[in-house]
Formats: structure tokens, C-alpha cells, sequence
């Protein structure tokens, strides 16, 4: 009986063991548009500053495959008004160092399958195009952006 | 035993093998944006008191014709804050007439009599109507001192209306 519970303690080890996450996102900077009137677009490059930033870590080498799920529109506080948002390949960008000028351009709307060594970290940042209408109601607009990393397995 | 044991370790590898294939981990950014909306608050009306006797008092009721009237116009269908500031005194020259607040009506359209007071005479909250309009009147109160010098006595009075 004292041996088959060492077993159940060896066995729910190696399980924990193996369900330890290797992979990890962090959201480092929320989206920010800033504010304006009503009727001119407003766009934020991924270069820009106010673009949401994420970090992506790996404590072993996979493939990845980077899923954004996009919000059609920003609403107000009571719900009833929107702001359509869209996105095109200047809106988003990745990198394994943080700075601008590595960064690669991709198109949010797709998944991204990349490649991540061990400990490495990639960033990933990403703006998008307010479309205010000219007789928008005034006030505070939000969206949720969510960026989803899945390993796949390798052959 | 050795039957138990071979047991349990291809549970665990049952267990183990598919939560190591695949991971997933996500987080999630939140996009924040203002737009800003055209207001404009126009004078309407001022308030007059007319004549006054010496040693008379004489008020302002918000709904008559002499209360001072404003229009802000902004978003429709908004609550806004509307905040009035008064004179401590009308003056004329050097002399000065002492000047009472007494309070203030709003309405979305224009017509002091279904007005709304607000609960302060310093404003407060209210709400523009579907063209964005948002109608105030304000009243008053002086009184002349038997030896009032005689003049004509002014002040001013400020709105300021803070739309979200």
C-alpha cells in the first residue's frame, strides 16, 4: 500500500511536471487613439506610439502559429454607439528585439506561424483605423484586443 | 504488483503525452478612444431688474421675461454639468449694489414656465434634448440701500457647461 502511494506521488509529480507552461504572453501596453473629433479616421500605425504591445516567451524552441482576434468596433459606455475599427499590414508588427526598425510587418487579420528558439521573446505590436462618423456622439470609446499564441507540433 | 505499476505508468503516458503536444496562452489589450463634441453656449438674454426704488428690494424669478437666459447646444440626449457663477455685487463706478442668488431653471426646449430648477442656484446636473439644446434661465435679487446712490448697476454672471 506504501509503495503504490510513492507510485501516485511519482506519477502526479510527472504530471505537474509536464503541464508547466513553457510558453507565455504578457500584454505590456494597452491601445490608445487618443482623442479628436468626430469625422476624421484616425490611424496608428505599428510603429506608432499608443500601439498595443505584447510579449511573447518560450521556454523551449517550437513553432508557433499568433492568432489576433479584432474587434469590428469600439463602443461607448452605454453599449449603443460604435466606432467601426479595420486593419491592414501596417497595423501590425513583430520583432525579437525591441526596437522599430527590426520590426516585421504582417497582417493581423491572418495567423502568423513563427518560429521561437528557447528563451527567446518575441514582441508583437499592433494599431489599427478608427472610423468616426462626422455626427459621432462625443465620449470615451473601447475595443478588446486579444493575441493568442498556440504551439504546433513539430515532425 | 509489476501488473499495477505498468498500469499506472501508461495512465500517466495517456495523461502527460497530449498536454505536452499543444500550449496556448493569450492576453489581451484594451483600445481606448475620445471623441470630442462641438458645444456652444450663446446668451440669450440678460437679467434686468429695471427700476429700483431707494430702500426697495426686488427678484428675479428664473421663468419671467427679465431672468437671463442661455442656450448650450452639444450631443444630444447627454448629461452635462452646468455650473453659474454670480456677482457678489452690481457696481456703478465705485458704488456697489449687493446681489443675492436665488436660483436657476433648465429646459430642452424654450419655455421657462415647464422649466426644471435645478437644486442648487449654482447648477448641477442636466440632460440636452434630441437636437443636443439645453435652454437655462436664471434669476436674481437686489436690494438698494436708503441712500443708494442712483446709477446704473452691473455685473456679470458666467455659465460654464462640462459635457463628457
Amino acid at each position: 500500500m506504501r509503495f503504490m502511494y510513492i507510485i501516485l506521488c511519482l506519477f502526479l509529480g510527472n504530471s505537474i511536471f509536464y503541464c508547466q507552461q513553457n510558453l507565455s504572453v504578457i500584454k505590456l501596453n494597452d491601445i490608445y487613439f487618443g482623442s479628436d473629433f468626430g469625422g476624421k479616421e484616425k490611424r496608428l500605425k505599428h510603429t506608432d506610439d499608443g500601439t498595443a504591445k505584447f510579449q511573447i516567451h518560450s521556454k523551449i524552441e517550437t513553432d508557433i502559429v499568433i492568432t489576433i482576434l479584432i474587434p469590428n468596433y469600439f463602443i461607448n459606455a452605454n453599449g449603443l454607439e460604435k466606432i467601426p475599427i479595420s486593419f491592414s499590414d501596417e497595423n501590425a508588427g513583430w520583432s525579437t528585439v525591441d526596437n522599430i526598425s527590426s520590426r516585421i510587418t504582417f497582417d493581423p487579420r491572418q495567423p502568423l506561424i513563427l518560429s521561437i528558439k528557447e528563451n527567446q521573446i518575441i514582441y508583437v505590436w499592433i494599431g489599427g483605423i478608427l472610423h468616426p462618423s462626422q455626427s459621432q456622439r462625443s465620449g470615451k470609446y473601447t475595443g478588446n484586443i486579444t493575441l493568442t499564441v498556440q504551439t504546433l507540433p513539430r515532425n | 504488483m509489476k501488473s499495477l505499476l505498468k498500469k499506472i505508468f501508461l495512465l500517466s503516458s495517456v495523461f502527460i503525452i497530449p498536454i505536452n503536444a499543444q500550449e496556448t496562452a493569450s492576453a489581451t489589450a484594451t483600445g481606448s478612444f475620445s471623441v470630442l463634441g462641438y458645444t456652444t453656449v450663446t446668451r440669450l438674454a440678460d437679467l434686468m431688474f429695471g427700476d429700483l426704488v431707494l430702500g426697495d428690494n426686488t427678484t428675479v424669478q428664473p421663468t419671467s421675461p427679465k431672468a437671463a437666459q442661455f442656450l448650450f447646444n452639444g450631443s444630444p440626449n447627454t448629461r452635462v454639468q452646468i455650473s453659474i457663477t454670480y456677482p457678489r455685487d452690481l457696481t456703478c463706478g465705485s458704488n456697489t449694489l449687493r446681489f443675492h442668488s436665488t436660483s436657476a431653471v433648465f429646459n430642452t426646449i424654450s419655455n421657462p414656465t415647464t422649466a426644471t430648477p435645478f437644486l442648487e442656484a449654482t447648477g448641477g446636473e442636466a440632460t440636452t434634448g434630441n437636437d443636443g439644446n439645453l435652454y437655462i434661465w436664471v434669476g436674481g435679487r437686489v436690494m438698494a440701500k436708503k441712500k443708494q446712490p442712483v446709477g446704473s448697476y452691473n455685473g456679470l454672471m458666467k455659465i460654464i457647461v462640462v459635457q463628457p
